[in-house]
């Protein structure tokens, strides 16, 4: 015969009665529930910073690019001494023109990337000198 | 806090009272909040005390289900009662809890195996040995009680401590109403079984105990 609902009802009522619900419950939520709240008010905080500066970064980006372009957008012919300076720091490149121009012109470095031939080649449409290791 | 204040904190149970409250809640009132625990969670500590029987996990369950609730209730879109879906994430709290914590079990039975040195599992099984002036059919009750694997054990405490519908436990467990009715059927066979294999075994022990009694070594 199958346990009676009454019984099962009654046992765990009776089981029920004996723990003591624990304080301090409500106090360690809480406490956790504020530590999760400052946290999340401090990581928007530091988002809203980033977001606040992100037109300081747009400008130094600019003025970063810009920067490089008037660095290393010589048109100089590099001389032979640039040459051998390449050479001697193992860089891939050296580039006659800036860099932009040979992606311009759709030549671009795979064709001198790989392999260990030491040459020179030609941009089709500057007539520069690219030196590639 | 002044007497008013408490007052306030006075747990309010109606429907009405419930969706206010959560309403409150989801506007950021942290009084609501915790006026919401005081509702709720003494049903809760001890729904979760049957369900794992330790007083200790119980206490944890109650703290991540409610933490749980309070982080998401801004999404809660009254679909089912406040009160169904905070049993619900305490069941599945309490389920977790126990799969976790038989795994750890297992794997400490597996190292006292190879020899290894552990601190046992803390764990508080009603033993029929333990309630020997009680009323015999009622510990065994309680000790097949506790025998009952937490997916049974559970819909026996929302059923027959709760009182929830078994629609109702159907919405918390997240299973059809028939899957409810057929697991409460299968609890009470559970329950039957377990009394009367654990009755064989007193009887055969006190058999065996009146045998070596009667020819003493």
């Amino acid at each position: 015969m199958l346990p009676p609902s009454e019984a099962i009802r009654e046992e765990l009522r009776r089981q029920a009665a004996q723990v003591q619900v624990p304080d301090g419950m409500w106090d360690q939520i809480r406490g956790r529930l504020e530590a999760e709240r400052r946290r999340q008010r401090r990581r928007r905080q530091c988002v809203g910073r980033l977001r606040a500066l992100t037109p300081v970064w747009g400008a130094a980006l600019v003025t970063g690019a810009i920067g490089l372009v008037v660095l290393f957008g010589s048109d100089a012919e590099p001389q032979g001494a640039a040459i051998d300076a390449a050479w001697a720091y193992n860089r891939s490149f050296v580039y006659a023109r800036p860099p932009q121009d040979y992606l311009r012109a759709g030549y671009f470095y795979p064709a001198l990337e790989q392999g260990s031939v030491v040459g020179r080649e030609q941009s089709p449409q500057s007539g520069r000198f690219l030196i590639a290791e | 806090m002044g007497v008013n204040a408490m007052a306030e904190l006075e747990p309010v149970r109606s429907a009405d009272a419930e969706y206010d409250l959560v309403m409150r809640c989801q506007a950021g009132d942290p009084h609501a909040f915790e006026m919401l625990f005081r509702l709720y969670h003494e049903d809760v500590f001890r729904f979760a005390y049957l369900v794992v029987r330790d007083a200790g996990l119980a206490q944890d369950v109650v703290q991540e289900a409610f933490l749980k609730v309070f982080r998401s209730i801004g999404r809660f879109q009254f679909r089912s009662s406040f009160k169904s879906w905070l049993y619900r994430v305490a069941v599945n709290e309490a389920i977790s809890l126990l799969r976790r914590r038989k795994v750890r079990e297992d794997l400490d039975a597996s190292a006292e195996e190879v020899g290894m040195q552990v601190t046992p599992a803390a764990s508080r099984d009603w033993q029929p040995e333990e309630a020997v002036l009680e009323d015999e059919e009622r510990s065994l009750l309680r000790w097949a009680i506790g025998q009952l694997d937490p997916v049974h054990r559970t819909v026996v405490v929302l059923k027959y401590f709760h009182d929830f519908s078994d629609p109702e436990i159907a919405a918390i467990v997240g299973c059809p109403p028939g899957t409810v009715k057929s697991r409460l059927h299968r609890a009470r066979e559970l329950l039957r079984n377990a009394m009367a294999r654990e009755m064989g075994r007193q009887d055969l022990v006190a058999l065996s105990y009146a045998r070596l009694s009667d020819h003493p070594v």
